[in-house]
């Protein structure tokens, strides 16, 4: 099923790109097309779990890689409805966008599945360069283009030098496949081969926006639409994190200690640097940046535990995080449409202009905050648990205090949105209704997730306790 | 029955945010009614608590998060019920104190509040535990800040930040004490009486220090205890009347009640090792809490700072790990909850009429509204502890509890000061807000004010005339916690 999924996907993404221009006027067509494909492959995912064995010795098959199939495509299912919430789409063409969102998702897929450190390069690649175009997507902007640009720029960078480290690792090991490193991991772990571990990490380090890899995210999250700022928030974190997480289990066996001690230290400077700068933040969609710094920071927390508790909460974090940002990156593209601006001083009054979009805004960052009853805290929970369990002291205070200064920067936003008074020209307002109703379908889905978590933690936790 | 005491008032409340209410008629009437049904309930399993046996009613327990070894537990005992009584009393109290007001948002946020303390009173799961504690805060920032006066801004945000950060280092110590516990209860449970059952063990941690301080910092706040009370003062002075009858008659006890609940019950040893220091933040609280209330000239802020004063009592019984001194401490609660409550309801229907809150702008009250200056005479005179009110019981016990334990005794002789001085304090604003001639025309209570009034009169008197009517449920939820206590204490 695996195999099928690969195919439809990259035959998807290629035939809406070839009948793009057909519908320019219809993006509601390419939307349903684009969702039905992305509705096949999650089911698809579902049933891939019982999956055994390689495929072609590049893809594992099973319960990792069907994860990221259904988290994946869970993102490609959203964003493909959330392109619709523009009316007329975008000028750019909106076909395009439905193509680029499923190579990327393709490319996610392949990332966390490989057994192979070639294909492992091949799907971050597909990934990068399906958001490069997409973060561009806002050309009419002078932001737009310089987003894109700086976004290339470093992310090429990060590529360059994930490539390098691969190259040291496999002189070392004189392997790319993951059995082989961790063979050669094994034995001896020379200076070399542990560079090589690190400059992959770094790389990886720019994909994730951990600190002090994360320059691009503000400038590419503020100049891009808040659809594919969304996109990127969730997409290409959900493959990265998943496939270090099998990177470190499959081929870093032998070295894991080192690298895991990394990871620790990149994650707690992401959490405690990036809630600080969050604070200084006047603009949503630059805030949201450092928020997803701060989220990728608590997940590499998890990861760094190496432990089932451990995946669980990065499997959870990533679910309760996409459901979470995209429906918040909705309602600011759905704010945009209508011509009221990402800023938390654009946002004043918004509970007033219209009760309904304060809710459900309120939901979203309580979440993002972590307070207790919605998907947000639940995630938090499981990487202090995590924490907890390996005994990471200092970790788990740094990580409890920054949920403070967290609390401090979300709840800006709800001061603006419910405290302030809206602007003398602004009316009430009213926003696409398909923006209205995803959102309250996310509402309800981080709600239920932070409630009633049983059965999809049981899911997940089957999906990554083949990575012990 | 427990869960229908939680959960109704939170599915009412959002009930009451959907339905289209432009002038919150019927929001206020579903308020008012769930709180009294969910009233008559609580009182009902308050009735029928088998005082003479005491352990836990209403438990329901089924797992929620088995990966983490938290189960959604809960459960009341004597400990419990009195406060779980008392939430639905003072919401229905809230709603009646805030008839005037038309915002349905209002009455569904106390509503949210109404169902998230009950939840933290009968939580038996530490996890469970916090996360009531913490959903306390969002509904309770957001009535400070969306009906407060003046600076309710700065307040709410004070009031989020303190709070958060005793909450996030208690969540920090409740998952160490349980992956720490795991070894003497072969996996990681999160439940209360799991972990009760390995106090002993818990006794013997290196760590057990931080761990009991993890939780203590966060009650000392909520308590709160000088010098971490800088934010009541904003906050009561800042909330709106209902906002400040749910803080002061209920949020602070989540502190006493924790402090009962996870520190002597989990850590009694080290409660013991530490006692002296409590004892002396009581002490200073007692002393400091009344000077600075003499000081004030805001009438809502004075008897925030009368809390403070209050509140120490509360902490020296408890420092004090006597029977009499614990009972003291759970019966200052309930009358402080009530008194308080009973005096911001008045002084938030005085500022109402005065438009101020100034004491000096006032004069001559009981004379202008003779009703609204006879119960705000009556609630003034509970908050100084005058015997035959329920405040004296409270104070009288937990100063006797502390003058039983050898620890605390020295600090007890000092804190006869701070009874003269709030008592002074008391008198004063009676004399100055109440006494003399009115200078202009005051529109006194009707009826709808009188019921809120009504039954807070009735328990302050009540309370103080026939302790029997609290003794015996306080005796079941303390006293098996003494026996635990000494047990572990060998």
């Amino acid at each position: 099923m695996t195999l099928a999924v690969i195919l439809i996907l990259a035959l998807g993404g290629l035939v809406l790109a070839l009948i793009a221009p057909n519908f320019d006027d219809r993006p509601g067509a390419l939307g349903a097309i684009s969702g039905t494909i992305f509705g096949a492959t999650l089911l698809l995912g579902l049933g891939a779990a019982g999956e055994t064995g390689t495929l072609y010795g590049a893809i594992q098959l099973g319960p990792t890689t069907a994860l990221a199939i259904v988290l994946l495509s869970l993102v490609g299912l959203l964003v493909a409805a959330g392109a619709t919430i523009r009316e007329g789409g975008f000028a750019l063409g909106s076909g395009e966008v439905h193509a680029l969102v499923m190579w990327g998702v393709l490319g996610g897929i392949l990332l966390v599945g490989s057994v192979h450190l070639l294909i492992f390069y091949l799907g971050l690649e597909l990934s990068a360069y399906s958001t490069y175009v997409l973060v561009g997507y806002n050309r009419e902007r002078r932001f737009g283009t310089e987003a894109a640009a700086k976004y290339m720029m470093l992310g090429a960078v990060g590529s360059a030098l994930l490539l390098f480290g691969m190259a040291l690792v496999y002189a070392e090991t004189g392997s790319i496949g993951y059995p082989g490193i961790a063979l050669g991991l094994a034995y001896n772990t020379t200076p070399l081969a542990l560079g090589g571990l690190a400059l992959m990490l770094v790389g990886l380090g720019f994909k994730l926006a951990w600190v002090p890899f994360h320059a691009w995210a503000p400038d590419a999250y503020q100049g891009s639409f808040p659809l594919m700022a969304g996109f990127l928030s969730v997409a290409p974190k959900t493959a990265v994190a998943l496939g270090l997480a099998v990177l470190l289990s499959r081929a870093f066996g032998g070295a894991s200690s080192p690298v895991v001690g990394w990871i620790t230290g990149l994650a707690l400077v992401s959490v405690v640097l990036g809630s600080l700068w969050a604070l200084l933040q006047a603009d949503l969609k630059r805030l949201l940046a450092y928020s997803t710094i701060v989220h990728m920071g608590f997940l590499g927390l998890a990861l760094a535990t190496v432990s089932l508790t451990g995946y669980v909460a990065v499997a959870y974090y990533l679910l309760a995080y996409i459901v979470t940002s995209l429906g918040l990156f909705f309602a600011l593209e759905a704010l945009e449409a209508r011509g009221v601006p990402s800023t938390i001083a654009g946002w004043k009054g918004l509970g007033r202009r219209s009760p309904l979009v304060g809710v459900l805004v309120a939901i979203f960052v309580l979440s993002l905050a972590g307070v207790p009853l919605l998907a947000g805290f639940l995630a938090k929970l499981y990487v202090f648990a995590a924490l907890a369990e390996a005994q990471a002291w200092t970790a788990l205070v740094v990580a409890v205090v920054m949920v403070v200064l967290g609390y401090y920067f979300y709840f800006r936003i709800l001061a603006a949105v419910f405290l302030e008074e809206p602007g003398e020209e602004a009316q009430a307002l009213e926003i696409s209704p398909t923006a209205l109703s995803l959102m309250v379908v996310l509402a309800v889905a981080v709600i239920a997730l932070g409630v009633w978590p049983q059965s999809v933690l049981g899911w997940l936790q089957q999906a990554v306790a083949g990575l012990l | 029955m427990t869960l229908l005491l939680i959960f109704l008032p939170i599915v009412a409340a959002a009930f009451v945010g959907l339905i289209h209410d432009p002038r919150a008629e019927a929001a206020k009437r579903t308020a008012l009614g769930v709180a009294l049904f969910t009233l008559l309930a609580s009182l009902w399993v308050y009735v029928a608590y088998p005082v003479s046996y005491g352990g836990f009613v209403g438990e329901v327990k089924f797992d929620w998060l088995p990966l983490v070894g938290s189960s959604f537990h809960v459960g009341l005992d004597g400990l419990s019920l009195p406060f779980v009584a008392l939430t639905p009393l003072l919401t229905a109290v809230s709603v009646l104190a805030s008839w005037r007001k038309t915002d349905k948002g209002l009455f569904a946020l106390m509503l949210l509040l109404q169902g998230a303390l009950v939840g933290v009173f009968a939580a038996l799961d530490l996890i469970v535990f916090f996360l009531f504690f913490e959903a306390v805060l969002v509904p309770m920032y957001f009535m400070i800040a969306l009906w407060g006066y003046e600076e309710r801004r700065y307040a709410a945000v004070k009031f989020l930040l303190y709070s958060l950060v005793g909450s996030v280092l208690m969540l920090a110590a409740m998952l160490a004490t349980a992956y720490l516990a795991a070894p003497a209860l072969g996996r990681v449970s999160f439940d209360y009486l799991d972990l009760v059952s390995v106090a002993g063990y818990l006794a013997l941690l290196p760590a057990a220090g931080w761990l009991f301080w993890g939780f203590a910092l966060a009650f000392l706040i909520k308590l709160p205890a000088v010098p971490l009370h800088t934010w009541l003062p904003h906050a009561h002075t800042q909330a709106p009347t209902a906002g400040s009858i749910f803080l002061a008659g209920l949020l602070l006890k989540m502190g006493g009640y924790g402090l009962i609940r996870f520190n002597l019950a989990l850590f009694p040893g080290e409660l013991e090792r530490f006692s002296g220091v409590l004892a002396a933040v009581a002490l200073v609280s007692i002393v400091y809490g009344a000077y600075v209330t003499l000081a004030q000239r805001d009438l809502k802020r004075l008897i925030a700072n009368s809390s403070v004063n209050h509140m120490g009592y509360v902490l020296l019984g408890i420092a004090s790990m006597t029977a009499i001194g614990l009972h003291g401490a759970v019966y200052q609660m309930v009358a402080h909850g009530v008194i308080t409550a009973l005096m911001f309801l008045m002084v938030g229907l005085l500022a109402d009429r005065t438009h101020t809150r100034e004491i000096a702008a006032m004069k001559g009250v009981y004379n202008a509204a003779p009703k609204l200056g006879a119960i705000l005479w009556l609630a003034l005179l509970g908050g100084l502890g005058l015997p035959g009110l329920a405040g004296f019981l409270g104070e009288f016990q937990s100063l006797w509890g502390g003058f039983l334990g050898e620890v605390t005794r020295p600090y007890v002789w000092w804190a006869v000061f701070g009874i003269v001085i709030l008592a002074g304090a008391m008198l004063w604003t009676i004399q100055r807000v109440l006494l003399g001639k009115a200078e202009g025309e005051m529109e006194d209570l009707n009826v709808v004010e009188i019921a809120a009034a009504a039954p807070l009169v009735f328990l302050a008197v009540l309370l103080g005339l026939v302790p029997a009517a609290l003794t015996p449920w306080i005796d079941a939820g303390v006293q098996p916690l003494l026996t635990l206590v000494q047990e572990v204490l060998k």
